[in-house]
């Protein structure tokens, strides 16, 4: 399930996410189904224009119409924007991932959830409604 | 398919003669087996077996079935048989015709005609063949016997127009397309049609070819409401007032066309104004913004009026509502202004301006804090491309790389930033890296076919043949080499493209024959435009039809057969300069080489040999089964003249060089191409040639060209050398040499 974001007919955004797999056998078993996000970014020029808002309120319309109960997603520990930008979306820190990153330092990475139960009322309007004001961008497949 | 003319022969017995009437109507409706069957019975009969009609249309039919050896034994053994038959003569000349031998089929239609000389399916065939061999004299004179023979019929009058106009009879064609006119007025102008519109606007532009304006002027307004294509009237109008010097009018007509369409610049061209000053023109576009917003030519022609300051405020505000908008082809916009170098040097100070606010807009934490919200963020984007693609115009590519990559770091997903970072290292003669980056370009977008084909010349101007045949694959058809296929589609910049990439490689007869079909292409060209003598005239687009007919006369100035003939030329006067020797021109007569590497080298190429031998025969074998395959498909079509092979090899060693690159130049003498490389191949090959009287006019072609090219200097060395052998030659040519050689001698570079 994959994304772009247009701003003034160019490319600048995109998201990828799939569905979370399944946890190893064994393990306690996760209650319904999560959606991973692999990768959501936009290009720094036109960062601050709510292109990531519009990227995510696509990716959790998604999760409102196929029944996910949950969204999940790492970041870099010091990613302070990300995580900024996660937090005032909703999402918490439910867990560290030690070592997640192999090329890149720090190689740790936080485990950020939103939960969709709780939302049951409050995406009916946060779906993937795109603020008038950014008529300029459209999501395409 | 061409009927044939009805029989009048009572030659036959009843049972026949009805048989033989069968027999037409099965050829009409292309039963061919039926009449192939038909004609059979009738000659089955012991005292009927040499009847020629019946043996004519055997004959006809069998070479629509394809059968073209024993169709021409047929109408040929007819005609002997019955040489009095119009019917023998006119299917000779069908079955001719059939076989693009126009000339010939001429012949037996004029015979046919001198026994029945009122038959009007054989003058219209005539006719035809005149218009398509350019027998205007013949082709208007039989247009006015089928005209006198059906005077009702209004499309004979018709056609005798267009022939009287090919034929420069102005004032005549106006006449007959006058009473052509009366015969089509409807009587309800709710009846007009566009055909009747057509007729109109026909008669329209003779009158503005013949120069008779007053009369234009009065055609035209007086059938304006018959007319549908509005437009052609009112510019032709427009012409006519100007030339009549009726400025005012011409403005009031000039001012509802730009109402319709306010890009037109020569509309803002052809405005009279009281006095000359282009202040007027100013004033003029101002308005037209405000009534126009949208349009864009009232903005841009005030850039060429103004200077200085002026300008400046001009120019700045049309900049940065282009890069505001994101419009990637503003630089060619506004190129033109680049004459002027006072011009240039505002430009770039300007955007250079707006790149500094641009760069600190976005160095800014937020930039909705600011009361630029609404501006976008992308400009500081098309603000480096702008700068790459000026840099590049002022031949600074150091400068121009450097911007292009500023631009791709800010926006790596832009197609045009890779796509002209290629241009710029073609402008620096690195083709290599130029292909590259127009191959990454294409990779950000696959199904793009103009990022495609770019890639695909790219690849060629590098000599990477193989890599452009896979890129342009993936939009040629599947199950056939891109090579063949887009040669097949007359793809014209390809070939030419290739020809020259695979003779850099050395490859040159496989450049030749490439060129051969470039040749080829264009012959169809000419070709094609029999099937369009009878289907204009049905229907009535005889403005386009005219045009068409002019097109054609000179076709082959079109650029891509000038590229062809000069690059043809210059490789057949290479061979010619060789020593014919058996050896092949292989390297193996490199001195420098060692006796080791040339027996390496002796070994690799007989492999590659057997292996492109083996690969030939396998493609031969293919392609005999597709010929097959096509004849079989085309049964009710007579199978076209069968076209000599090219073969490469051959061709790369052809007996007479010069007078196969005479074979390229010579349909391009008659037409007067300022061309310098053209002259210059012309020069050599005729001069070689012993044509003095050609080479020495292309001499004065190449001066006039370009006075201090060094070619130039080197061939007036050449031609000073002629005085001597010239004196062999005809005295008329000489006379016309002599005069030239002196204009050559007295000639000094500026």
């Amino acid at each position: 399930m994959a994304k772009l974001a247009y701003y003034n007919d160019l490319a600048v955004g995109a998201v990828c996410c799939r569905q979370e797999t399944p946890a190893p056998p064994g393990t306690l078993p996760v209650e319904g189904r999560r959606l991973y996000i692999m990768t959501l970014g936009c290009l720094a020029p036109y960062r601050r224009h709510k292109i990531g808002t519009l990227l995510l309120d696509h990716v959790l319309a998604i999760c409102q119409k196929d029944g996910y109960t949950a969204v999940v997603l790492h970041v870099q520990v010091n990613n302070e924007a990300a995580l900024a930008f996660y937090k005032a979306h909703g999402f918490e820190i439910i867990d560290r991932t030690e070592q997640y990153y192999k090329r890149i330092e720090p190689a740790d990475a936080f485990l950020l959830e939103k939960k969709m139960a709780a939302l049951a009322t409050a995406t009916a309007d946060g779906g993937s409604v795109v603020d008038e004001k950014l008529s300029k961008m459209k999501v395409s497949g | 398919m061409t009927g044939v003319a009805e029989n009048h022969n009572t030659s036959l017995p009843p049972k026949e003669a009805g048989l033989f009437k069968r027999l037409l109507k099965m050829y009409e409706q292309k039963q061919y087996k039926m009449a192939l069957k038909i004609a059979k019975q009738i000659l089955s009969n012991p005292k009927l077996a040499d009847h020629g009609e019946t043996l004519a249309m055997k004959g006809l039919t069998l070479s629509y079935m394809g059968r073209k050896e024993e169709a021409y034994e047929d109408v040929k053994r007819g005609l002997k048989s019955d040489l009095k038959s119009y019917v023998c003569w006119h299917v000779y000349g069908l079955i001719q015709r059939g076989d693009k031998k126009y000339e010939e089929a001429m012949k037996c239609y004029v015979n046919a005609l001198k026994i029945d000389k009122d038959n009007i399916q054989i003058l219209r065939d005539l006719a035809t063949l005149q218009v398509q061999l350019r027998d205007l004299e013949g082709f208007r004179d039989t247009r006015y016997r089928l005209a006198v023979l059906r005077p009702s019929q209004r499309s004979h009058w018709l056609a005798y127009a267009v022939a009287l106009h090919l034929q420069g009879e102005l004032p005549l064609a106006i006449k007959v397309m006058e009473e052509c006119r009366k015969l089509a007025h409807p009587e309800k102008r709710e009846d007009c049609d566009v055909e009747y519109g057509e007729y109109i606007l026909y008669q329209l532009e003779l009158m503005m070819e013949a120069g008779s304006f007053p009369e234009a002027i009065e055609h035209s307004l007086r059938y304006e409401s018959y007319v549908f294509d509005n437009v052609s009237l009112l510019e032709n109008r427009v012409k006519a007032y100007l030339a009549s010097g009726k400025k005012k009018e011409a403005n009031e007509i000039l001012f509802t066309l730009l109402d319709r369409n306010a890009e037109n610049w020569k509309y803002y061209q052809d405005l009279s104004f009281p006095t000359d000053s282009a202040e007027n023109l100013l004033e003029f576009c101002k308005e037209m913004q405000k009534s126009k917003p949208s349009a864009r030519t009232p903005k841009k022609i005030p850039l060429t009026l103004t200077q200085g300051d002026e300008f400046r405020i001009l120019v700045r505000s049309y900049l940065t509502q282009g890069l505001q908008k994101g419009l990637p082809a503003l630089f060619n916009d506004i190129k033109l202004l680049y004459k002027e170098p006072s011009k240039a040097s505002i430009i770039e100070e300007e955007v250079f301006k707006i790149l500094d606010m641009e760069k600190s807009r976005s160095s800014q934490v937020s930039p909705q804090t600011s009361s630029d919200e609404d501006l976008p963020a992308s400009t500081l984007l098309w603000t480096y491309y702008f700068l790459a693609q000026h840099s590049d115009q002022k031949r600074d590519y150091i400068k121009a790389l450097e911007y292009v990559d500023l631009a791709i770091e800010h926006t790596p997903t832009l197609v045009e930033s890779y796509s002209f970072k290629a241009k710029i290292y073609k402008h620096m003669n690195r083709l290599v890296e130029a292909a590259d980056c127009m191959d990454e370009a294409q990779s950000l977008d696959t199904s793009d076919r103009f990022i495609n084909y770019k890639t695909g010349k790219y690849l060629l101007r590098a000599n990477l043949v193989d890599r452009a045949e896979t890129i342009l694959a993936k939009f040629t058809r599947e199950g056939m080499k891109a090579s063949e296929n887009l040669c097949d589609m007359q793809c014209f910049w390809y070939m030419i493209e290739s020809a020259r990439a695979l003779n850099r490689l050395g490859k040159v007869g496989e450049a030749l024959k490439i060129l051969h079909v470039i040749d080829r292409h264009f012959m169809d060209i000419v070709d094609d435009q029999l099937d369009f003598h009878a289907y204009c005239l049905r229907k009535s687009t005889i403005r386009s039809y005219v045009a068409l007919i002019r097109l054609e006369d000179s076709v082959r100035q079109h650029k891509f057969y000038v590229n062809a003939a000069v690059l043809a030329a210059e490789i057949y006067l290479q061979l010619s300069e060789k020593q014919p020797t058996d050896s092949d021109d292989d390297g193996i007569n490199d001195p420098s080489m060692s006796a080791a590497d040339k027996k390496k080298l002796k070994n690799k190429q007989r492999k590659a040999k057997k292996k492109a031998d083996s690969e030939r025969i396998q493609q031969e074998a293919a392609e005999k089964a597709k010929a097959h395959t096509k004849v079989k498909k085309d049964d009710d079509e007579p199978a076209a003249a069968q076209k000599e092979d090219l073969v490469p090899e051959k061709l790369a060693k052809p007996e007479d060089p010069l007078e196969q690159a005479c074979h390229f130049l010579r349909p391009l003498l008659v037409l007067d191409i300022p061309h310098f490389d053209l002259h210059r191949v012309i020069f050599d090959v005729y001069q070689r040639k012993g044509k003095y009287a050609i080479a020495v006019r292309s001499l004065l072609r190449m001066m006039s060209l370009q006075p201090n090219h060094p070619k130039v200097a080197e061939c007036r060395t050449v031609c000073l050398d002629f005085e001597n052998t010239v004196n062999g030659v005809p005295s008329a040519i000489q006379e016309v040499t002599q005069e030239a050689l002196l204009a050559i001698k007295q000639f000094v570079p500026v």
